[in-house]
């Protein structure tokens, strides 16, 4: 776990605290990213970005505990994969989906992790986007609206299309 | 299934990936980009490279100071002078001179009691002077390559392999007797013991096998010791003194007073 002491070593300039700090996230980080920007290099790039950008701003960050820390760093790279997918405009391009009838379906909680993350890798871009932000990370839809530029209304249908595909591949899935 | 029960189904699941597989993150690609770009403590390495100056000039400085400088204290009392710090000129010179040579390589001989000629090679100086002595007949082609004390004036440039020093040749000779010591060579029996030579109880050379010396010793009661041999002698100023040295057998030594014959 990184503690203040590391975090001041980093500001410092230290380079191997600096490597033992990234090496704590990198992993984690990657897996986060992956989830909005499944294309490997992409993600390595916004990575980077993102990395430079935490150590950038060490100095100004009140270190509480190793979990806020760690909300902290993520913020900064969900925010470096909205500016990608932004400036890539990969955002928001109309899916249709037969309606589901979302009550009707029971999901196995058993159903394996590396699937379910696949089936999110799967959605559209837009919708997968607001799940991850909303289902995931924890953002309102105010928020989402904000991040993304659009309106509460496209955040809230974006994400119950989401989770209607979601479920549907994870009933199929478990039929299989 | 209600909504966020769904929603924290996902998280959990998204959550608990800890690896893509298939799609592994190779971390020294990122790393390398990141730390290109972030600040780096250059001050540290500074602060070690002025650390070692520090010391390394504290250290000469220590030693400058605190070495101990026998050689300095021997200066004031015995001005040594070695036949390998000698060279052959051509001419026979009888009297005291200053010569000044240029750059050249030279092979002294100097004739020992048994007519040996020992081969000495030494470079003399662009402009080095050298005070010339003659030493009557045993050392009449040497000129002592010398010798430097406190004398301000001379010479320009000495050698540092053989600790010289400065010396005003004609005020030491006022006061000093030349005291020549010799140790005829056995060929190799003896060839690595190296007798040390002290006068009054402090070393002022080693001499070895088949090497001639001659040493420039303040006037008065001396006492001179080789290998615990002692020979006293009531030195007098200008004049000179024959010792003679040499390993007889296991180890015993000889030292006797001798004459110029």
């Amino acid at each position: 776990l990184i503690s203040n002491q590391i975090l001041i070593k980093c500001i410092n300039g230290n380079r191997r605290a600096q490597k033992k700090l990234y090496k704590t996230y990198a992993q984690k980080m990657f897996i986060l990213c992956y989830r909005y920007v499944s294309n490997k290099e992409d993600v390595e790039d916004i990575l980077a970005e993102g990395f430079i950008k935490v150590f950038n701003n060490l100095s100004k960050v009140e270190y509480r505990d190793a979990k806020s820390f760690e909300g902290w760093i993520k913020r900064i790279m969900v925010n470096e994969c909205l500016t990608f997918l932004r400036k890539r405009k990969m955002l928001f391009y109309d899916f249709e989906e037969n309606k589901l009838n979302e009550n009707s379906y029971s999901i196995n909680s058993d159903v394996d992790a590396q699937d379910i993350y696949k089936m999110i890798l799967s959605l559209p871009i837009g919708y997968r986007t607001v799940f991850n932000l909303y289902a995931i990370e924890g953002y309102s839809h105010a928020e989402i609206s904000e991040k993304l530029n659009i309106a509460s209304s496209t955040s809230r249908s974006q994400l119950t299309k989401a989770r209607a595909i979601l479920k549907k591949r994870i009933v199929k899935n478990s039929k299989l | 299934m209600k909504e966020k029960e769904f929603d924290s189904l996902i998280k959990t699941k998204a959550d608990s990936v800890d690896t893509l597989i298939g799609n592994e993150f190779e971390h020294d690609v990122v790393w390398k980009k990141v730390r290109t770009n972030i600040p780096k403590n250059t001050n540290r390495r500074l602060y070690f490279f002025v650390a070692v100056v520090i010391c390394t000039l504290m250290g000469i400085l220590c030693f400058l100071l605190f070495a101990p400088n026998d050689s300095v204290e021997e200066k004031e009392i015995l001005v040594p002078v070695k036949t390998k710090d000698a060279v052959v000129i051509d001419t026979i010179v009888n009297k005291e001179e200053e010569v000044v040579k240029k750059t050249k390589s030279v092979t002294s001989k100097t004739n020992d009691f048994k007519n040996k000629p020992i081969k000495k090679k030494l470079t003399i100086e662009n402009n080095q002077r050298i005070i010339t002595k003659d030493t009557g007949v045993i050392i009449n082609k040497l000129i002592p390559k010398l010798i430097d004390s406190n004398s301000i004036d001379t010479p320009s440039k000495i050698s540092n392999k053989n600790k010289l020093y400065k010396v005003d040749f004609a005020k030491i000779t006022e006061t000093r007797a030349y005291v020549h010591v010799y140790r005829p060579s056995k060929g190799i029996v003896g060839a690595l013991n190296y007798f040390t030579f002290k006068a009054n109880g402090r070393k002022i050379g080693t001499i070895s096998n088949g090497e001639y010396e001659v040493f420039m010793v303040e006037s008065g009661l001396t006492e001179f010791e080789i290998k615990r041999k002692k020979i006293t002698i009531n030195l007098e100023a200008r004049k000179s003194y024959y010792l003679r040295t040499e390993l007889v057998f296991l180890g015993k030594t000889k030292f006797e007073r001798v004459t110029e014959s």
